[in-house]
């Protein structure tokens, strides 16, 4: 620790509210220009730039999306030749799992957790701007290579030895494969910043109980991240490896294992679903508490419900190769453990049936659109529990009956309650109003489309129409049901064009929200909207769940911070007893330049093992830039 | 064991327990069929007794007086302890149904 002894600190203790509102500002905002953007390390700032990348992305898979339905509307049809669809339908799964569904979730965790928790900007804010760019690079390489008419054709989960060198020349799979450690970079990245956040940086007196539903789930998909994200790592490097200098990882007839793919994917692959999930489930939790009026029925078994299927989730990875030969009894234990995730999956649905139920539900858009998800998840659930049984999920395995289930779980368990959450939310992070009336035209096309579009498939599916073909003979039953999908997709996207109108036209002239539009009872609406630069002008004090709506007159607020540097308040894991006061990194574009120099050197890996070698030269140049010594005080007791 | 250990018992035993045994079902399954052995049937409840005695334990912890954050610990860690018990149940369950060689 280097004493700075120039000038005594500044204090927020005894200042007027509006001098220090002034300190603040001029401590916490960023730099105005170009260069100020890109150097920013607020939290919110980046939170909004992930958020508006991931949906932009969600645009473009949704565009694939519908190029891949209009092939598919009529037997034999020559809209797309089959090497392109395999492009479209590999690009839109990366995109959707990779680029949008993920990083969405953590950009809510980014812009939320540190507002929820009550702090000034969160843990390595450095390594957040860091990650944002990293993400951002590793989807333009996607795009490009889409763009290039050189993506990847491999599908999302690229199995060898297709995705292998003996089956997959050029480069397509490496970019697959390098787009992956992106995102994968900036997902861990994300990841420690929030359990550091949690943890560490909590309000005074949020106690392990008292933390808001939202964090909790945060908390336990950082976890997850952070178990699973290692071994797609892994499997994505050796298939570099092997296709680059011929490592054998997953080439049997040296030793490999083919299968080893499979299994070290989906040890990540499944819990990707909760990492998506959970999040979901948190949103749902606190849009559900404050549209019923009342807190959440059953915190502590909602709790226990998201660490049970953080950990659970890790143990189900067979279920998605039940026919790829395992024992029968080895194969089984992972249907019991698929089957037994429905015990807290079951929890959490009564439990915001029950918040429903016993409060006095005001049916806004958002809550309307976790109706939505409550309805879907659970036939997607239901479905799940079906190809959980082995002999069920081999009969429709590479059907489109997994297409329909996983879409069911996927877009009902993620992506409604995420509408449902911009909704709710979206007040707070640009201070107006969503439309009401729009709200639920989407929401009635969105519901509607979505379930006119995907129900059917489990038919198809039952039908024998396989996975992944790009086109069918007349001969064949499957006409009449896919062009009744093609028509109701029409349906689903007016209802997202709907959406995004409604966001676009309400961020410029929506209505003025104020701090506490929906009179909510969690932290993020103690402070104005949008949130300023240094989030609260004074650290509050926590003595419930939901402080808000536990006490008529302000909330208790620390004293002591320093105003004159960025300054937060550390706290101790279990009670969030003050320990500490912290300084939070300043703005910096080193993070900007080290993500440009990880990019050309993963990139280069891609053509050249000895990128690997020269290109660590300018990243370890921007890292020294990055954690160059500022000569200033870290931290004081 | 002492209290601090006792509190995460649920949390700590019955997860670990589960993944082990998970784990153990991929080698298992060749030793009873090659060996006429039940050697998952023994693991797979084994480990489900396991489980149990950790939401046992962090609920004996629950049940002693103390501060509301540790109360609220041992209780959740007493729900996770059932959950993957519950777990562990349906994975001994199998092995009573199904035959070790069957592929």
């Amino acid at each position: 620790m280097i004493e700075d002894r120039k000038r005594p600190p500044l204090r927020d203790d005894g200042l007027d509210d509006a001098v220090l509102e002034r300190h603040l500002s001029q401590t916490w905002s960023a730099s105005p220009g170009f260069w100020g953007a890109l150097a920013t390390v607020d939290h919110k700032v980046i939170a909004r730039r992930y958020i508006v990348t991931a949906f932009v992305f969600l645009i473009l898979g949704g565009l694939l999306a519908i190029a891949m339905r209009i092939q598919l509307a009529w037997p034999e049809a020559r809209f797309l030749d089959s090497d392109r669809y395999n492009q479209i339908f590999t690009t839109h799964g990366s995109t959707m799992m990779f680029l949008f569904a993920v990083p969405v979730m953590e950009a809510m965790a980014i812009y939320l957790v540190p507002l929820m928790v009550g702090t000034r900007n969160i843990a390595f804010p450095r390594l957040n701007a860091f990650s944002y760019w990293i993400i951002l690079i590793g989807g333009l390489l996607l795009w490009i290579s889409f763009a290039l008419d050189a993506a990847p054709d491999v599908g999302w989960f690229a199995y060898v030895p297709l995705s292998g060198p003996e089956y997959g020349p050029g480069k397509r799979a490496d970019i697959w494969a390098q787009m992956i450690t992106f995102t994968e970079l900036s997902a861990l990245a994300v990841a420690v910043e929030i359990v550091v956040t949690v943890f560490k940086q909590r309000a005074p007196g949020m106690s392990l109980d008292r933390i808001p539903l939202l964090v909790w789930s945060m908390l336990v998909m950082a976890f997850i991240v952070i178990m699973a994200m290692p071994a797609i790592m892994f499997a994505s490097s050796t298939l570099i490896l092997d296709r680059l200098v011929e490592t054998q990882f997953y080439n049997p007839d040296e030793g490999g294992d083919a299968l080893l793919w499979q299994h070290v994917f989906w040890f990540f692959g499944h819990p990707e679903v909760y990492i998506i999930f959970l999040p979901a489930a948190g949103m749902v939790s606190t849009i559900v508490a404050t549209f019923a009026r009342r807190p959440v029925f059953g915190y502590l078994p909602l709790v226990m419900a998201f660490i049970a299927t953080g950990i659970l989730a890790f143990g189900l990875w067979v279920h998605h190769m039940f026919v790829v030969g395992l024992p029968r009894l080895g194969e089984s234990f992972f249907t019991a453990s698929s089957m037994a995730v429905a015990v807290p999956a079951g929890v959490q649905i009564f439990c915001w049936l029950a918040t429903l139920w016993l409060g006095r539900p005001v049916f806004t858009t958002s809550l309307l659109f976790v109706i939505g998800f409550i309805v879907t998840f659970v036939i997607g659930g239901l479905t799940g529990v079906m190809v959980a049984s082995v002999p069920f999920d081999t009969q429709v395995h590479d059907t489109y009956f997994v297409v329909a289930h996983f879409h069911y779980v996927l877009v009902g368990g993620a992506v409604f309650p995420l509408l449902g959450a911009i909704y709710y939310w979206f007040p707070k992070m640009t201070g107006r109003m969503m439309s009401e009336t729009l709200g639920r035209w989407a929401f009635g096309l969105i519901f509607l489309g979505f379930n006119l579009t995907f129900f059917p498939m489990h038919i198809l599916g039952l039908q024998g129409m396989p996975r992944r073909v790009y086109t069918y003979q007349p001969e064949l039953p499957w006409a009449g049901l896919n062009l009744f999908i093609s028509l109701s997709a029409l349906v689903l996207v007016s209802g997202f064009v709907i959406f995004f109108v409604d966001a676009l036209r309400s961020w410029r002239s929506g209505k003025p929200a104020g701090p506490d539009p929906w009179k909510a009872g969690t932290l993020e609406w103690a402070t104005a909207s949008p949130p300023p630069a240094y989030n609260f002008r004074r650290i509050p004090v926590v003595d419930a769940r939901e402080p808000l709506w536990s006490r008529s007159e302000a909330l208790a607020v620390t004293k002591g911070l320093q105003v004159d540097r960025r300054e937060l308040i550390v706290s101790s894991v279990v009670e969030a007893l003050p320990e500490a006061r912290e300084s939070s990194p300043r703005d910096s574009i080193w993070p900007f330049w080290a993500a440009i120099a990880t990019s050309i050197m993963l990139i280069g890996s891609i053509f050249t093992p000895w990128a690997v070698v020269w290109g660590s030269i300018p990243i370890a140049v921007t890292l020294i830039g990055w954690f160059w010594p500022k000569g200033t005080v870290e931290d004081t007791s | 064991m002492s209290i601090g250990i006792a509190k995460y018992a649920g949390l700590l035993l019955a997860p670990g327990a589960w993944a082990i045994n998970t784990e153990l079902a991929q080698i298992l399954p060749y030793v009873d069929c090659g060996a006429g052995t039940s050697w998952s049937v023994v693991a797979s409840f084994g480990a489900a007794i396991l489980a149990l005695a950790g939401a046992l334990v962090s609920h004996r912890r629950f049940a002693q007086s103390g501060p509301r954050t540790k109360m609220f610990i041992a209780r959740l860690n007493v729900l996770v302890g059932l959950a993957f018990a519950f777990a562990l149940l349906l994975q001994g369950a199998a092995t009573m149904l199904l035959d070790p060689c069957l592929r």
